[in-house]
């Protein structure tokens, strides 16, 4: 077993002038994630996604491969497409935090050997 | 009870059952909606406003791109007696939010693109449809009557107070029919919709009179002149209602392509000719430059603001019939308008029936008639001065010719209006800039460059600033923080002389103002033109006036994640290419991504799409063809089928979705489907495999032209061409067929059912066609990857699922992965 580490921060008030743009939009978000029209769950997700390919390391950035859902409790959970890695991927948690301008979060894959 | 524009459009709508109405173009797919189509969505949504608890008379605001789910909400809306309030779709969120809160409004249909967080209920079009599909159809829905209100329309700005206009049933009505007294508007009119809806000049003549004549019209979603251009050629769109800065885009569009290919000259020549011609001579003559904008494109309408009368006579030449018309929001817009065969060069036309016109002293136009507003919405004061003994007073000076043809002089409010249909008001940004400590005082002004106008900021700084290059970027950036996406300043210029140019009442002579600064412009663009285009993009994004080639992206320009995208974003619209932003990294300097560019352009779509091979010319040649190579599969295996109930009499379009074990999947699969829909089946296949030529000869070519023959096959690329080849998908999807989709891939290499790609989810996701999931076991035994002819004999068996519908809203991922489950689980 070996474990991955991926970790991004984003700037909510940056963040927020791009949202006017429906083309970042689609391009960045499934519909599923836009359903949320809060900016700063959708910040979450961009810093989940970008935590997520520094983790997994992955050449090709699909970003609509993966997708973020929700737990019951509100815990964040990945749920992606990119087949070929999840062979070696045995399990993967994350975590989002919000403070006042910035939105940082972190995700934890631990590989099969 | 029901007003005469209720009844119109009931009428009209059981009138044209059968014909299309709608059709939107979204990433790859041709949505298409008939006018019964139309009719049943909006009884279900009148169901669905009840249910809502939204009576007659509550508000319901839309902010929305144009799109068949405006059209009947808004329909749904007229018919149910609820007053619409539309809103442009890009607005910021908190000016929608105040409106929301200024009108009550109840409930807000908007788009999952649109980010907003209002506190009332709100439905994005998105999933409109599939919300809908449940709910009954309301029988008793004509409830409103002539003096209701239909809508409240907003015209003006943010910083300045909004100003909403009512708009009644009998405003509309009076107006819609009129016009169709004037313009004699036929079935076979296809109208392209680009200005919002809106914006009362697309929804007369874009929806109502559309809807009422028995044409149709096509929406996009997207608005990029290049895709518009591309759709409008591939629609066969005859009728575009557009304004003035679009038509200028085009001619711009046309004459840039006449210089590429050398032939400008002739151009010019050709239209200095033709215009002495008769209009079929004008036709023939230039037919190949009106196929760079689409040749099916006759008639063009023109409003909103004055059009340039070259660029009408540039349109006219080349064979298009261009009319005009005058009109404002307050007359539900149109007060005159020119006859497609009875026109005036550069006027405004000739009054509607039923709308009186008289000039005051001034010249200034005033208007009287049943399509004039009450006034505006909780303004009294407004209201008032609006009127002057009943006449409403346009705020335009024009005059009248001998024969009654209406000219525009000058505008006393004086209005930016974009290519994209919206109107900025000067004053709305004037009045922030003069609010500003460092600015003596400010002029705004419209410039047209690049195929649109660009808001442009004249500033006169107070004497003291210091440094006043620097401190004028800043006083831009800090207005345009608080103005709304169409309304920010793009460019500015700093005024050096001591004073504006001013009339005797003191009001900016912005005449004067406008030729000094075209002249400061005229010399800058020449600069510009030697700078490089990446450059530019660069130095927008970081901020950094100078770009060096060997700066680095990240450590040099200090670009973030975030900007790397709106990179690609950009450079997408500049180039027209994609580019890798994985391939984007820190060791990436401004030449590397140069050459990244470079590259991507020199890539061409390798594969085509030929639609001569799904004529129905083909079937009995694609039958022979399918039995005979089923009697070499027959030879080699040992057929069983199960769940064929499933599938038995099924007719109509479906997404055959299926394991890949070898070449005889198909050949199979096509030959146990119900005829209707067997040999009206394409199937997608692997594009490197069967499609693209790595030799000059290549047995592909042989090969290619046989799948295409046998199975109808097209190809699909999942790397380089994605999206080209989903484009293909939507095409023959659009064209009626079944498709075939194998979504692994590619064949499996260990017998075992490999995973599933998100193509499929896409594809099943967009197009909302039912899909019939099938199960093949045996064939990898018998004719294995890597194999040329199958090894030995075998038991096969192909197990049909019952099909499956997935709702809209579920997620390509979701869709994806539930397919393959259910796959798997087939035994």
């Amino acid at each position: 077993m070996k474990i991955r580490t991926g970790i991004d921060i984003v700037e909510f008030d940056r963040f927020k002038e791009r949202v006017n743009n429906p083309d970042f939009l689609k391009k960045i978000f499934t519909d599923n994630e836009l359903h949320n029209k809060q900016v700063e769950s959708l910040a979450g997700t961009f810093a989940l996604k970008e935590a997520f390919f520094k983790a997994t390391q992955i050449k090709i950035k699909n970003w609509k491969d993966i997708e973020i859902k929700k737990s019951r409790m509100g815990k964040p959970i990945i749920d992606f497409l990119n087949l070929n890695l999840e062979k070696n991927i045995h399990s993967v948690d994350c975590s989002v935090s919000h403070e006042n301008k910035m939105v940082v979060a972190i995700v934890v894959l631990l590989l099969k050997s | 009870m029901s007003s005469k524009l209720a009844k119109y459009l009931t009428s009209s709508l059981k009138k044209y059952s059968q014909r299309r109405l709608v059709s939107l173009k979204t990433d790859f797919m041709m949505h298409r909606y008939s006018y019964h189509d139309i009719f049943t969505y909006a009884r279900k949504f009148v169901t669905y406003l009840q249910n809502k608890n939204i009576k007659k008379g509550d508000r319901i605001v839309i902010c929305s791109y144009n799109c068949p789910q405006y059209i009947y909400a808004f329909i749904a809306s007229i018919l149910y007696g609820a007053i619409l309030v539309p809103l442009d779709y890009s607005l910021s969120s908190d000016f929608i939010e105040k409106i929301i809160k200024e009108t009550d409004a109840k409930l807000i249909i908007t788009s999952i693109y649109k980010i907003i967080e209002p506190e009332i209920e709100i439905i994005n079009v998105e999933e409109l449809d599939s919300v809908l599909k449940g709910l009954r159809k309301e029988a008793k829905i004509n409830k409103s009557s002539d003096n209701d209100l239909l809508q409240i329309l907003y015209t003006s700005g943010t910083t300045s107070d909004p100003k909403g206009v009512l708009l009644t049933h009998e405003n509309i009505y009076s107006n819609l029919t009129a016009i169709q007294q004037v313009i004699n508007i036929k079935e076979s009119y296809k109208f392209l919709s680009i200005i919002p809806l809106s914006h009362s000049f697309e929804q007369i003549s874009g929806f109502f009179a559309v809807m009422t004549s028995g044409a149709q019209t096509i929406h996009m979603r997207a608005r990029k002149p290049s895709q518009i251009i591309k759709l409008m050629q591939k629609e066969k769109v005859n009728t575009l209602v557009t304004v003035p800065a679009f038509l200028e885009l085009l001619k711009k569009k046309i004459e840039e392509k006449a210089r590429e290919t050398r032939r400008y000259d002739r151009l010019q020549h050709l239209l200095s000719v033709s215009k002495y011609m008769p209009l079929a001579v004008r036709k023939a003559l230039l037919r190949r430059v009106r196929q760079a904008i689409g040749k099916n494109l006759n008639l063009i309408v023109s409003g909103g603001a004055p059009l340039n009368p070259e660029t009408e006579i540039f349109f006219e030449n080349i064979g298009m019939k261009v009319v005009q018309g005058y009109g404002l929001t307050e007359c539900s817009p149109v007060v005159t308008v020119n006859h497609e065969n009875y026109k005036q060069v550069n006027s405004a036309g000739l009054a509607l029936p039923g709308v009186k016109i008289k000039l005051d002293k001034q010249g200034e136009i005033l208007v009287k008639g049943k399509n004039i507003t009450k006034g505006y919405y909780k303004d009294i004061p407004k209201t008032n001065k609006l009127f002057i003994n009943g006449w409403l007073k346009t705020g335009d000076i024009g005059y009248f010719d001998d024969r009654g043809f209406l000219f525009i002089k000058g505008r006393k409010k004086d209005i930016i209006l974009k290519s994209s249909g919206l109107n900025v008001y000067p004053e709305d940004i004037e009045l922030l800039l003069n609010k500003h400590p460092l600015v003596q005082e400010s002029c705004v002004i419209g410039r047209e460059s690049d195929g649109d106008i660009k808001i442009c900021a004249v500033l006169l700084l107070k004497s003291h600033v210091k440094n006043p290059d620097k401190s004028a970027q800043n006083i831009v950036n800090q207005v345009n923080k608080s103005l709304e996406q169409h309304q920010k300043i793009q460019e500015h210029f700093i005024w050096k002389k001591k004073n504006f140019p001013k009339t005797p009442t003191l009001k900016i002579q912005k005449r004067f103002v406008v030729n000094e600064v075209e002249e400061f412009f005229r010399g800058k663009i020449r600069a510009e033109k030697q700078k490089d285009d990446l450059h530019v993009l660069l130095s927008k994004l970081s901020g950094r006036e100078r770009i060096k080639e060997k700066d680095y992206i990240f450590r040099t320009l200090r670009l973030d994640s975030i900007q790397i995208i709106e990179l690609s974003l950009m450079i997408e619209e500049k180039f027209h290419i994609e580019i890798d932003e994985q391939q984007i990294n820190s060791k990436t300097r401004v030449m590397d991504l140069r050459k990244l560019i470079k590259s991507a352009k020199a890539k061409k779509p390798r594969v085509r799409l030929s639609k001569k091979y799904y004529w129905s010319i083909v079937t009995p040649f694609r039958f022979i063809l399918q039995e005979l190579v089923f009697l070499v599969v027959k030879k080699y295996c040992k057929i069983t089928v199960e769940g064929y109930e499933n599938i038995k009499g099924l007719e109509g379009q479906f997404l055959i979705v299926a394991n890949h074990e070898s070449h005889m999947d198909a050949p199979a699969i096509l030959k146990h489907l119900p005829a209707a829909i067997r040999f009206k089946t394409a199937t997608a296949a692997a594009a490197d495999h069967f499609f693209i030529n790595k030799r000059i000869i290549d047995h592909r070519i042989l090969l290619s032209r046989i799948v295409k023959l046998l199975y109808g096959a097209y190809p699909f690329d999942r790397r380089q061409d994605f999206k080209i080849s989903l484009e293909f998908t939507g095409e023959l999807i659009d064209h009626g067929l079944s498709v075939l989709l194998f979504p692994e891939g590619g064949r499996t290499p260990t017998g075992k059912i490999g995973a599933f790609k998100a193509g499929v989810g896409i594809i099943v996701k967009e197009s909302c066609l039912p899909v019939i999931p099938v199960r093949i076991n045996g064939f990898f035994n018998i004719f294995p990857k890597k194999s040329i002819w199958p090894k030995k004999t075998g038991k096969v068996e192909i197990l049909f699922g019952s099909p499956v519908e997935y709702r809209a809203n579920e997620s390509v991922i979701d869709i994806t992965k539930d397919l393959e489950k259910t796959i798997r689980s087939m035994r």
